[in-house]
């Protein structure tokens, strides 16, 4: 074996990619070669110098530090909430119970049948209300003072009023109890 | 029970941050050491591991369990501290220029080894060119085999192999002068 082909077989050695017979014909080079003896050695030296390099660790708040700038938000699954279901409904029982307490007598527990035609008559009405509002949409780009006739007749009726201030009441609560939920999270996460 | 990369990506990736800590824990040591030897700066290195961790976390979704969690995220180190390093202007020199520039030096670098009393084969690595430093120190110290550092830098395998060869070359050849100069030097002290 010649001193070129036995440092590619040095290099295969320290690739840990040498066949058996060619490690063998290595290790007979390198007994009777002087140069290739040493270079051999100091390939050895040289790579378990590297293997043996120790692994420097970092300061002690590294994993803090880490864990202090990444994006928690960034994965978190966003539950599917039914455009504030809970809020609406918390308020709702926190209003109809207001409504029990200030006006006492009025409203019963017991279910009143003859209360539900007129309850669907009004439900009818809004519904009315709301075919004629989609009606005038498309109209209301091109005639705004049309538009503006319309939305104070619509005002103008007893129903369609009592049904919004009563909603604009709920919408009072709710935008309420978001904002004080939202607080107390803030709250306890800069705890 | 000690949970798998795999298992822990999921985890995160399913809502659960927290557990980005273990691999944090896991992986720190060699993340650190990698951009250690390459930049030299003990303050520089734990400013690369974050910035490398965080683009980790960032691309979790990334990640593919067909390959060594260690090896993606080493991949990351190695970019990101290249990238740092020639923002810095630190390598400007075409490869083949700094190569003959380092072993002209090589006298220099001698002299220096005495003269600081760090372990000869650090400061030989740090004289390699950054393209060469990453791949010695993935193959030798992490073990990644050529396939894994050729995904891991984009290059093609027989690049790798042949780049990996010269920095063998060059580490020994200054492991050589250095043994010469040794000799020389304690011939001289017996003389004296």
């Amino acid at each position: 074996m010649d001193c070129k082909t036995s440092s590619d077989l040095i290099m295969s050695y320290m690739d840990k990619n040498i066949a058996d017979k060619d490690l063998l014909d290595l290790q007979h080079h390198i007994a009777v070669c002087a140069n290739c003896s040493e270079e051999f050695l100091l390939f050895e030296e040289m790579v378990e110098g590297v293997k043996d390099l120790p692994m420097i660790e970092p300061s002690a708040g590294f994993e803090m530090k880490v864990m202090d700038s990444i994006d928690y938000s960034l994965y978190k699954k966003t539950t599917t909430r039914l455009l504030g279901l809970k809020e609406v409904f918390i308020c709702t029982i926190i209003y109809l119970t207001a409504l029990f307490v200030i006006n006492g007598a009025e409203y019963s527990f017991n279910i009143n049948f003859s209360k539900i035609p007129k309850l669907i008559q009004q439900l009818s009405l809004l519904g009315t209300v709301i075919e004629e509002l989609v009606g005038y949409s498309m109209i209301a780009f091109l005639y705004p003072r049309k538009m503006i006739f319309f939305l104070l007749s619509v005002f103008s009726r007893a129903t369609t009023s009592t049904l919004m201030v009563y909603s604009l009441g709920l919408f009072v609560l709710t935008l309420v109890l978001v904002m004080i939920q939202t607080t107390l999270f803030k709250i306890l996460k800069n705890q | 029970m000690c949970k798998s990369d795999w298992d822990i990506v999921q985890r995160i990736i399913n809502g659960e941050s927290e557990f980005f800590g273990e691999i944090v824990t896991r992986y720190k040591k060699a993340v650190h050491s990698l951009c250690y030897r390459m930049v030299q700066s003990n303050e520089e290195a734990e400013d690369l591991s974050q910035e490398v961790f965080i683009k980790a976390y960032n691309n979790l979704k990334k990640y593919d369990p067909q390959y060594k969690f260690s090896t993606w995220i080493l991949k990351i180190a190695t970019n990101t501290t290249i990238d740092s390093l020639r923002k810095k202007k630190l390598d400007t020199m075409p490869l083949e220029e700094e190569i003959s520039s380092k072993q002209e030096s090589a006298s220099a670098e001698v002299i220096f080894f005495h003269q600081n009393n760090k372990t000869l084969i650090e400061k030989a690595i740090s004289s390699l060119p950054i393209e060469y430093r990453s791949l010695i120190i993935l193959f030798h110290q992490h073990g990644l085999s050529y396939k894994e550092i050729a995904e891991s830098t984009n290059l093609p395998m027989s690049k790798v192999k042949n780049r990996i060869h010269r920095a063998r070359n060059i580490l020994k050849e200054s492991l050589k002068n250095v043994k010469e100069e040794e000799t020389q030097w304690t011939a001289k002290q017996v003389q004296i």
